[in-house]
């Protein structure tokens, strides 16, 4: 299971153009293990989609996001879990299923929310996956946007 | 002092327009979700499920203490014990905003400062939460 990266982008430490947003594509998240060290570096993770259909998630599943480089779904409780309806490749409005997120404080809140790690896991089972039940049917298409943590590092 | 008009008039050429399918049209506004709040609201099923659209989390109290959001589709969860469906992650001393599409029947949440299902511990100084529903 390996995601199409931009060039500047690799699983497991590598670096990224911190000009540049890093889009992560999938052609399928299921199964075990975990897709670890989607971002190694720190970045600011900013959307998540997902996708099925009857077809392809015949039950609803879940989609977890971990802070860690390699997360052990028996025993690690994962710091983002969604949701996603069986057969819902476009669900509630005509937006496929998945999430965008915010952060900053009092002082203002831009895109995107820091993670020193980012690795994610689909599975049948909510929570911390305390019997490891992945999803073993259908296809789960997915896309991931991260930004640079901090531009004023580049130098100019 | 008087209110303000809400639209006093609008400029040739403009128009207002009615929203017949709002992204929202309920908001919880919660300062205290450190709490366990069960059976928040109730939806029966069928085509009037509820869905959460948005999620805000301030945690602008606890400048030391990392804290999760965790809702059950369930009206009495057992915390620390029944997986939560939804788990929302909001950094110390920080505010976090989610744009989500969650369907429930049931609403109950928590704030605790654990990930995953186990976990009792509540923050120790309050967890603000809005929530954005459409129902």
């Amino acid at each position: 299971m390996t995601g199409m990266m931009p060039s500047y982008l690799t699983v497991g430490g590598g670096q990224f153009d911190p000009w540049s947003l890093g889009v992560f594509e999938w052609n399928d998240i299921r199964g075990l293990p975990p897709i670890s060290n989607v971002v190694a570096a720190p970045a600011r993770l900013a959307s998540v989609l997902y996708s099925g259909t009857d077809a392809m998630v015949p039950q609803d599943a879940f989609f977890k996001v971990y802070e860690k480089a390699s997360p052990d779904p028996l025993v690690d409780g994962p710091d983002i879990c969604l949701p996603f309806i069986a057969g819902e490749a476009f669900a509630f409005d005509g937006r496929p299923p998945g999430f965008s997120m915010r952060e900053g404080d009092v002082n203002g809140i831009s895109d995107g929310a820091y993670f020193d790690w980012i690795s994610i896991f689909t599975s049948l089972n909510p929570g911390t996956d305390e019997t490891v039940n992945p999803i073993t049917s259908g296809q789960i298409p997915a896309g991931m946007t991260v930004i640079p943590v901090d531009l004023t590092s580049v130098p100019l | 002092m008087a209110s303000p008009p809400i639209i006093s008039g609008l400029p040739a050429g403009l128009s207002l327009v009615n929203v017949a399918a709002p992204p929202y049209n309920l908001l919880i506004e919660d300062a205290n979700a450190e709490v366990l709040r069960k059976d928040v609201l109730y939806r029966p099923t069928g085509s009037i499920q509820g869905t959460i659209v948005g999620v805000r989390i301030n945690n602008t109290q606890n400048p030391n203490a990392k804290v999760w959001l965790k809702m059950w589709d369930s009206d009495d969860p057992v915390v620390g014990t029944e997986a939560p469906p939804v788990i929302l992650r909001c950094r110390a001393g920080k505010i976090t905003e989610y744009y989500v599409l969650v369907p429930f029947k049931y609403l109950s949440y928590q704030v605790l400062v654990t990930p995953g299902t186990k976990g009792t511990t509540a923050p120790t100084k309050p967890v603000s939460v809005c929530l954005a529903i459409r129902a």
